[in-house]
């Protein structure tokens, strides 16, 4: 299912590809390899990335409504890019993701301060929601006072969650961090589940909770922030892969993380597909076609859990 | 092999504590609320703020990976609160390092959870999911149980089959078990008390004395009135 949907990703529209091949292969190469091998490999693994990431987050406050969106690290990683971007002068797309993870990670740290890591799934939306509200005021500050007059005008199609015109080092710079961090964290996939017992019951187990937890925050707000500062925020892909891939492995939360990163990966992919061939007037940020379809969803969660407490 | 605990400690809860249980013994530990008990489970068990050393079969606590620290010591908390819904039966699992369907299942049917087995945990009552987390925490065969409060919320049945189940299950694995208890009604079911206030253990040895000492007089605050307890007449709480 990933390779028919990357390779609808990749190949669609094939009638221009094939036009462009025919008039020169080295266009139609072009065309292939520096356009839209780019787009799909970030749509893969940016959904990747949320997937996992939201699982590890959502195993680590356990909590279903723990994802990089909601706890606020998106926006922290936004927060981080556009600092380094606009004020920093930095132009490497390595280091602008480095700005991303630290962003990221200072948001998931200031999220743990305010609420705490077992914490009531009232209490994580409210400090999710002041984290990313923070993060938001202080990325708006950061563009208004920046240098450059087209600041706001330049980051919007960007912080909206876009993969239009990356390139290929950009999706390194991105993917590669991503790639690492999402590997270290599916390695904590038996902690994970284990957390389902008890950090006590870990701990007698012989695993150190606090250490797996900053292992996890620290992985996620890398890889999050890496793909963030690539490609912008996007929303509930991190959220809704996850509660779908606990259906899978029969609620297990760490073994949700490599379901959820396919999930994540296929859904960006068929948002990002829609998101190019729904033609408006102007072309639909695809972290607006995420929150469009996910709220929804998310409200759908909302009201299974108030039924769930309610029982 | 007898499982040691040398100087185990949690700052500011448990004063230093040496401890030594003979394999195949089922020890009660009472207390006043606050007292220690828990405190001195979960430095038994080495959670994170637990000092000291622990040696259970001869080898300690600290040094061990997860999958012989399974095989050594099980620990059991007294929280019923489960995070994720799971269902009982992968709940019970996750006490094992892979899936034994024969165990499992046998521990299903002693704890009569086979109509619950695919229930969410979160969704059975508090007294099943004691039930549950019990099948869990003996699901490894461990040499120490460390299990905190495990008859609480059951109904005066499961009470008595869980000591029988206990005893059964400590003679056939030559292990042990730790348990605290707050029904001073059952203490004369287990082999020996060990009795725990203010953070250090007061009273150690044969039930019924441990039951008539004075340290425990005057870590309950109470004294025995006929077939049951009273208030102690020299506390002067009481008189209030």
């Amino acid at each position: 299912m990933l390779a028919i949907v990357a390779a609808l990703h990749l190949l669609s529209p094939f009638a221009s590809l094939q036009e462009a091949w025919r008039i020169d292969p080295a266009l139609g190469r072009t065309l292939l390899v520096e356009l839209r091998l780019p787009r799909t490999l970030l749509a893969l693994g940016y959904g990747a990335t949320l997937g996992t990431s939201g699982a590890a987050l959502q195993a680590l406050f356990a909590n279903p409504l723990a994802s990089p969106d909601i706890t606020g690290s998106s926006s922290g990683a936004a927060m981080g890019a556009v600092l380094g971007a606009y004020w920093l002068g930095i132009a490497s797309p390595l280091l602008l993701a480095l700005c991303g993870a630290l962003g990221a990670g200072l948001a998931l740290a200031l999220l743990i301060m305010l609420a705490g890591r077992r914490t009531d799934k009232m209490r994580m939306l409210l400090a999710g929601l002041a984290v990313s509200l923070a993060a938001g005021a202080a990325t708006s500050l950061l563009l208004a006072l920046a240098s450059s007059p087209f600041a706001f005008y330049d980051s919007f199609e960007w912080l909206m969650g876009n993969f239009t015109d990356r390139s290929l080092s950009q999706a390194a710079a991105a993917l590669v961090p991503a790639g690492i961090a999402c590997g270290l964290l599916l390695r904590r996939s038996r902690s994970l589940d284990l957390m389902a017992l008890g950090d006590d019951v870990l701990t007698s187990l012989g695993h150190r909770p606090r250490r797996i937890a900053i292992e996890i925050v620290a992985l996620s707000a890398i890889a999050v922030g890496a793909c963030v500062s690539v490609c912008g925020a996007i929303g509930f892909v991190g959220l809704i892969a996850p509660v779908v891939a606990r259906r899978m492995v029969r609620g297990h939360p760490g073994q949700a993380m490599i379901p959820a990163g396919l999930i994540g990966a296929i859904l960006l992919m068929l948002a990002d597909f829609a998101s190019r061939n729904v033609t408006l007037d102007h072309a639909i940020p695809v972290g607006v076609l995420t929150t469009l379809v996910g709220t929804p969803m998310f409200i759908a969660i909302l009201l299974s859990m108030r039924g769930r407490m309610a029982s | 092999m007898t499982s040691i605990a040398k100087a185990v400690a949690i700052p500011g809860r448990l004063i230093p504590t040496e401890l030594t249980i003979e394999v195949g013994q089922l020890v009660a530990m009472i207390g006043p609320n606050g007292g220690g008990k828990t405190s001195l489970l979960r430095a038994i068990a080495r959670t994170e703020d637990a000092t000291g050393a622990v040696q259970v079969d001869g080898r300690d606590l600290d040094s061990t990976r997860e999958a012989e620290r399974r095989r050594l010591v099980s620990f059991m908390p007294a929280s019923r609160e489960t995070p994720w819904p799971i269902r009982v039966t992968d709940f019970i699992a996750l006490g094992l390092g892979s899936p034994e369907d024969e165990r499992i299942a046998e521990l299903v049917a002693a704890l009569e959870l086979d109509l619950l087995t695919e229930r969410p945990i979160d969704r059975l009552s508090t007294g099943e999911r004691a039930r549950a987390m019990l099948a869990r925490a003996l699901a490894s065969k461990a040499r120490l149980l460390l299990l905190d409060e495990p008859l609480s919320n059951l109904d005066p049945y499961w009470v008595l089959r869980t000591i029988d189940l206990l005893r059964s299950e400590i003679a056939r694995n030559a292990s042990s078990a730790l348990v605290s208890v707050h029904d001073l009604a059952l203490i004369e079911r287990f082999d020996r008390a060990l009795l725990v206030s203010r953070g250090i253990v007061v009273g150690d040895g044969d039930p019924a004395a441990v039951l008539a000492s004075d340290a425990f007089s005057a870590a309950f605050r109470i004294q025995p009135a006929g077939s049951g307890w009273a208030l102690r007449s020299a506390d002067p709480q009481s008189s209030q």
